[in-house]
Order: C-alpha cells, then structure tokens, then sequence
C-alpha cells in the first residue's frame, strides 16, 4: 500500500496545487500540495493521488556514490 | 527492474549491475546468522518478485515484518466497517487493497454483489466527490496507510471541512510505523539483528524518528528504496553495522526521503490528527500508534457519527497472520497456508493484501512452501 510511483509533472496550477503527471503514457491528475516545490517537468514521487516528495538527479547520484562506498573494501570503508 | 524508475528513466545507474556486485559483496562479508526484517510489505513483494532470497548468502535471513495496512487491521475494525458498508445511507469508499478481506459475512466485494454501495478509489480526494454530487448519501472513506497514506485522507478532510461538506467522514484505521517497531524490539519472542525501513513512510517521516532503534536498542536499521539494488544495498550495509557493531540508522533512499521527512506533510498530519492507541493485529493495542482525528475535525468520524461500535470479534479461526507479522514464523509454518487459505480463497487478511506476507509467499516462494 505505501508504493509511490516516480513520475513527471507535464502540467501543473500552482495556485490549485493540481496537476497532471505521465505515468508511462497515461495522464493523470494529482494534487502537488505536499510538494509546493514542484515545477513543470520535475519529477515526483505519487503515492494516492498525492505527490509525497520531489526526486532529483543529484540525489540520485547520491545513492551511486553510496553504492560505490559500500562496495569498497572495509579498510577503506 | 521495472521500467519507470526512476534511477533508470535518468539514464543515470545500471541498476543490474549495482545488483550483483552488491550480492557478491555481501558473500565477502557475511561472517555469522543474520535475520534482517523487512517492515514494508511494499518491500516484501519486491523481494519476492525480484527473488532475492534466492540469491542471499544461507546466513542472511530475510523475515517479513508489520508492514501491510490490510494485514494488521484487527477484526474488531472488520467487523465494524462491514456493519457500516451494509447501512443503507452510506456509499463506503476504498482502496481496492480492502474490498476482498473475508468479514462474518463475507468480503465488502461480496457485499456490494448482494446491493451494498461499496465504491473502489484511487485516492481520498475522489471520495470526496462522491459527497459533493450525491448529497442525500452519507460518504464514508476507509482511511487505511501508514504515515505515507495518512496526509491524502488528512488533505480530504481538510477539503471537506473547508467546503462544508457535511456528509463525509472516515472510519479511521491510520497506523504509524516506529511505534510497532518498539513493539517488535521489546518482545522476547522476536530475534531482530537489524531493519530494512520503510521507504516511503519515512518520505514523510524522515529519519530521527527511527533513531531509538539504535539508540536504545543497538539496532542497526536502513532506509531503502525499492528497486532490487537499493534493497541489496540495504542488507549490506546492514550486514557491515552488525559486523562492525556500530548500530546507526542510515538513509540508502535519499533520492526520496530527506533527513527532516516532507514537514509540510507532517504539519498536516499535526493538524487533522492526534495521536492515539490503535488496535493491531498480531501485536495488539500499541499506545500512541493510531492517528484520530483532532477536536477540530472529529465530526468527520464515521464511527462516532453513524454510533458504530466496536465488539471483540475472531474472525479467522486457525489464521497465524499475528505471529507471521511479529516474523515468528514463516508462512508454511501456518497448517492453513496453501491448503484452506490461496490468494483465491483467503481466510486471512495476510494472504488477501497483494503485499500480505503470505501471499507474497504464495505467489513466490511456491504455493507449496518449500522454498523460503
């Protein structure tokens, strides 16, 4: 029940907090107010209609170094 | 690995590759019997699915925690939002995850055949349209999630309230997580050398929250996402604390959950509801992991609002959907798994979610449970 899906804001009313998300070629419409960050063409994570939080590509670099990290030898780790 | 996530849509990480050399790392550093529990059921299914507990080191345990909202409602709350699906005023709103959990009487599916207004939504807010257009109906949302669920059914009823909308509530079923994990750690029957957390519920929550784990209990615990390397990931660097008994919290899903959590949904949160006792099942009343609404919001409780009462009922005799939640035992340890209780014919509430520990079992691991 708590999955949120990323997905990609193609529209969106700031001052109603909707907007429309493509989820693999579907359009639907969400409310952004839990996200008052959120911008035409970010990405976001849906959970029941809401968008719960905004994804980056920075911190999703973040999750590569921390992969690489754990990876390393434990001397070094 | 699912095609819209969204580390592969950024063209940003072979996640296939992170996979195996996270799990030949985790062969190097294994060195004694680990049992991880894995909180979300989210996370169950996609361990199941990805089949990762084919690929663990035989001493890496994997066990399924209290993580399926569906899975941990009690019977009592059952039983009480059947009675309120059959009242005639009601037109009583979903998520699809509920409507096939066998009552006294059958499944809410079952009631809607025999003429029962039980409508399937998406979200809280579609619930919401239902009052707005059919007035002479009392609307009742089934308010069921953790924290990641709670803020939609809260931003419902904010909506309601600021439209005057008199015929809606909720019957509130909202459960928060840390509290259930204090539980766990506490109980004597459970062994717990570590967490993997809930990704989605700490979006919301953060991470301090969690902190006590290791704080007060020597646990270590990892936030994870849910492609198959962010939950390997997760079991690595749980595998290096335990080694290194060094018990910290780490966030491996910071992509998602920032270290304050989302605070304009939790101010939300704060606003609508209040904490309190809730009733789960398998563990029982946990102080202070229930959300009820605030006074200022409580006339949209549908319990109070419809005089609903709750009676101690047992409904699924011979189900041990309680001892699989603590991760006491596995699901073919269950004399009714695969036999009497399939995902076709579920007699209980852990084979009826799609992320209910049995079922993910189920689907899995074989009908006939020899594996896992």
């Amino acid at each position: 029940m708590c999955l949120a899906v990323p997905a990609k804001i193609v529209e969106i009313d700031e001052a109603t907090f909707s907007a429309s998300i493509d989820v693999m070629g579907n359009i639907r419409k969400i409310s952004v107010m839990l996200t008052p960050e959120a911008k035409l063409g970010s990405w976001v994570l849906v959970h029941a209609g809401q968008a719960i939080n905004v994804v980056s590509d920075e911190e999703a670099r973040a999750s590569l170094e921390i992969w690489e990290e754990l990876l390393r030898d434990e001397q070094q780790f | 690995m699912t095609s819209n996530s969204f580390n592969a849509a950024a063209g940003i990480i072979d996640e296939k590759k992170y996979f195996h050399l996270l799990v030949e790392k985790l062969r190097q550093i294994v060195v004694r019997p680990v049992k991880l529990m894995e909180v979300c059921g989210t996370h169950t299914m996609a361990i199941g699915k990805a089949g990762m507990r084919g690929v663990l080191p035989p001493e890496v345990e994997l066990i399924s925690g209290p993580g399926c909202p569906v899975c941990v409602t009690a019977d009592s709350d059952i039983d009480a939002f059947m009675r309120l699906a059959k009242d005639e005023r009601v037109i009583l709103a979903t998520y699809g995850d509920m409507v096939r959990v066998p009552g006294t009487e059958g499944s809410l599916a079952e009631l809607k055949a025999q003429g029962a207004d039980v409508r399937v939504v998406y979200s809280a807010l579609e619930a919401l349209d239902f009052a707005r257009t059919e007035g002479d109906k009392e609307v009742v949302f089934l308010g069921i999630g953790f924290e990641t669920t709670a803020p939609a059914t809260a931003h419902a009823i904010k909506t309601a309230k600021a439209e005057n909308l008199s015929n809606f509530s909720i019957y509130n079923l909202h459960k928060t997580v840390p509290e259930a994990l204090r539980v766990l750690l506490e109980d004597e029957t459970t062994t717990i050398d570590g967490f993997i957390l809930p990704g989605h519920v700490s979006v919301i929550i953060g991470e301090t929250p969690y902190a006590f784990i290791a704080e007060e209990y020597g646990i270590a615990g990892a936030i994870a996402g849910f492609e198959p390397p962010e939950i390997m990931a997760a079991i690595v660097k749980l595998v290096k604390d335990i080694n290194a008994e060094t018990p910290v919290i780490s966030n491996l899903y910071r992509k998602a959950v920032r270290p304050e959590g989302n605070v304009v949904a939790q101010n939300l949160l704060r606003e609508i509801f209040t904490s309190a006792d809730a009733d789960w099942r398998g563990l029982g009343v946990i102080p202070g992991s229930g959300l009820a609404l605030s006074k200022n919001y409580e006339q949209f409780d549908a319990a109070q609002k419809l005089g609903i009462e709750k009676i101690q009922v047992k409904l699924h005799p011979g189900c041990r959907c309680g001892e699989i939640l603590k991760g006491i035992i596995k699901p073919r340890q269950c004399p009714l798994f695969a036999k009497r209780c399939t995902p076709e014919n579920p007699v209980g509430p852990c084979m009826v979610s799609s992320e209910g520990t049995c079922a993910a079992y189920f689907l899995y691991h074989g009908g006939d449970g020899h594996v896992g």
